[in-house]
């Protein structure tokens, strides 16, 4: 069931990442597991955090235990790699070039989500079930500042990205990598 | 979902017990309220003779459960389903357990640097055994990691720490308890996981034979090595090696 609803752009992703673990090579899997993996399922959990306070909130609220994991997880890697990146400064660059691939097939992850009729009909449901609620009893979701449950799947997919990159970028300048931005899918 | 698991089918047995909520349960009972793996509040430190035992035998603990942590992460990339892989998931938190709470001991005991002291005080034949374990998880062979490392080491751990147990400080002994029960635990999944298929297909069976061959001597030496390190004379010397192989030998694994 799972191989048959899974990402393939998810798949890939995840194969640059055991490919650095397979090969030994704890900073690179450590970068790519605590901040660029953790740091994409942390926004993404969050989003559908807000999403789901609305309509779901039990979800919302199995949302907020796995999300304080990963805040954990994501400090971990913060910790711990600067010390690893001045340790082994010839690291960087290859570090560098798999962050851009990863978020790559993350970016194009979001799209094939995001961009799929299935996924707009979904939301527009989703919508109209809010719309329905009396003023209320029904709490406007914000996340990012935007309110979430007004946006196309477009404007969603624009501000998860952008969520998620801007993360990277501060979250890898703390460690002491240089961000590369990715090509658009 | 029925309150009683053994109501279940197979399946959906091991479905249930091979899970993180499964875990959570199960620790409670015996973690709960403990700090750093025991109750007993007290850090007693034994007088200088049997102090210098406890801290040989403590960084011999610490090379199996560090080689127990090491496969057992090793075997979740290998493990053939999600349940198994979530089970070894909770072992490889339970052998991280095990080494954080005998580190914390060591530390009472005087040792600050246990990176240091573990290689001066380790079994030649603990160290070779584990080498043997981490490459059997290298090569991929989950029925021979699994035996080796959910039977072989978790039979000689049982033992050991069972054995200790009983002779040692309250602090000591508060710790090992609540660890043996985690021991029962992997135990049993190394039986489950390989006692039917074993009954069924004698090719298997040959085949950790060798293995028991290869690793059952390295077990032995490595209680002698223990025994004599904490100066314990021949004859008041307790049945390890005979306790060992029979916990082993449920297995039916000559």
């Amino acid at each position: 069931m799972i191989a048959e609803y899974a990402n393939p752009n998810l798949q890939s992703f995840a194969e640059v990442l055991l490919a650095k673990v397979n090969a030994g090579d704890f900073v690179a899997g450590v970068v790519g597991q605590n901040v660029i993996l953790e740091g994409m399922a942390f926004s993404v959990f969050e989003m559908l955090q807000a999403m789901n306070s609305q309509w779901n909130p039990k979800f919302a609220r199995t949302l907020a235990g796995t999300i304080a994991d990963e805040r954990r997880h994501v400090g971990f890697g913060e910790n711990r790699i600067g010390a690893l990146i001045r340790q082994y400064p010839e690291k960087k660059a290859e570090v560098e070039r798999m962050q851009k691939e990863m978020s790559f097939h993350m970016l194009a992850a979001f799209a094939n989500q995001l961009r799929d009729p299935n996924t707009a009909r979904e939301a527009d449901r989703i919508t109209a079930r809010v719309e329905g609620r009396t003023p209320e009893d029904q709490p406007v979701a914000t996340w990012q500042g935007a309110a979430i449950g007004d946006l196309s799947t477009d404007e969603i997919e624009s501000l998860l990205s952008d969520t998620v990159l801007k993360e990277f970028k501060t979250r890898l300048g703390r460690v002491g990598i240089e961000y590369q931005t990715p090509d658009r899918p | 979902m029925t309150d009683d698991i053994h109501a279940l089918d197979e399946e959906a047995f091991f479905d249930e017990v091979y899970t993180f909520q499964h875990w959570f349960d199960s620790v409670e009972g015996y973690l709960h309220d403990t700090r750093f793996g025991r109750k007993h509040p007290t850090s007693e430190v034994p007088s200088e003779g049997r102090r210098e035992a406890l801290i040989s035998t403590l960084c011999n603990y610490c090379v199996g459960e560090t080689a127990a942590l090491e496969a057992s992460s090793g075997l979740v990339v290998i493990a053939p389903n999600r349940a198994l892989k979530v089970f070894l998931a909770t072992q490889a938190a339970d052998e991280a357990r095990h080494l954080e709470v005998f580190y914390r001991r060591l530390a009472e005991l005087g040792v600050h640097d246990p990176e240091a002291e573990i290689p001066k005080r380790a079994s030649a034949s603990l160290l070779e055994f584990k080498r043997s374990l981490l490459e059997l998880v290298d090569a991929r062979d989950w029925d021979a990691a699994i035996f080796a490392q959910n039977v072989v080491l978790e039979s000689m751990e049982f033992t050991t720490f069972g054995t200790h147990m009983r002779r040692t400080d309250d602090a000591t002994a508060d710790m090992l308890a609540r660890i043996l029960r985690d021991e029962r635990r992997h135990i049993g999944f190394g039986e489950t996981q390989l006692g039917r298929r074993l009954h069924a297909d004698p090719v298997l069976k040959a085949r950790l034979s060798r293995v028991r061959a290869r690793l059952d001597p390295l077990v032995l030496a490595s209680f002698t090595e223990s025994l004599e390190a904490l100066g314990v004379a021949r004859g008041d010397r307790p049945e390890l090696a005979k306790d060992y192989l029979q916990t082993v030998g449920r297995l039916g694994v000559e």
